[in-house]
């Protein structure tokens, strides 16, 4: 991956409209901004890159506990209406 | 009557089947501890503490501390996996923050993109442990 396309996925990350996909492309251009002018050591540099996959791995968990959440509400839906009937 | 009260009990029953099947449901200690996470990193992003690493060494501390306890107070809650996953992250986070406070003196640029990371991730996880059931 060439820093073309990773400009144009932090882009398009940028244009999310989920504020947390948002924030992480906000958070990862400003990081590589501050280290590049010299503001965070390089040690500070890959603690906060860590920090942004541990936010990836919150938003996936997050996303799963989403869909159980639907299908329970799915499910009760469905079991509510079986018992109308 | 029997055939109401059989009825009832039937109704009662099948709503009754997946309640927390899934998941936990909503639980309002987690949600306030993720809230008060969520807002100790805030008060200190808008305020002037990332300029002085004394003064932000205790609200480290305290993001720290307050990450370990939600972990260990979900840990062992039945269909929680992914509340519990959610703060071990957390957890990773906030302890890298406060080691980097106890050993060196962090920059303010450090500081601030630090504590953006933890309130994105706390904002996510509210968003999603608020939606959980109230039964």
């Amino acid at each position: 991956m060439d820093i073309n396309q990773i400009n144009q996925i932090l882009s398009e990350a940028l244009g999310s409209s989920e504020p947390f996909i948002q924030s992480m492309a906000q958070q990862a251009k400003q990081i590589e901004a501050d280290y590049a002018a010299g503001k965070t050591s390089l040690a500070e540099y890959k603690d906060l890159m860590n920090d942004l996959v541990q936010q990836q791995a919150i938003g996936v968990a997050a996303e799963h506990l989403n869909l159980l959440d639907n299908l329970e509400n799915a499910l009760n839906g469905l079991m509510q209406l079986k018992s109308v009937v | 009557m029997r055939l109401t009260v059989l009825l009832l009990a039937g109704l009662l029953s099948g709503c009754a089947m997946v309640e927390g099947y899934f998941m936990a449901t909503f639980d309002g200690n987690i949600y306030g501890s993720v809230a008060h996470i969520r807002t100790t990193a805030e008060i200190a992003n808008d305020s002037d503490v990332c300029k002085d690493p004394a003064k932000m060494a205790p609200v480290a501390n305290s993001l720290r501390d307050s990450s370990l306890e939600l972990y260990n107070y979900s840990q062992y809650i039945k269909h929680n996996d992914d509340v519990i996953n959610m703060s071990s992250h957390l957890v990773e986070m906030t302890k890298t923050l406060q080691a980097f406070y106890e050993k060196t003196k962090p920059s303010e640029a450090y500081c601030h993109s630090k504590l953006n990371g933890i309130i994105n991730a706390t904002s996510e996880m509210q968003r999603v442990i608020g939606k959980e059931p109230r039964y």
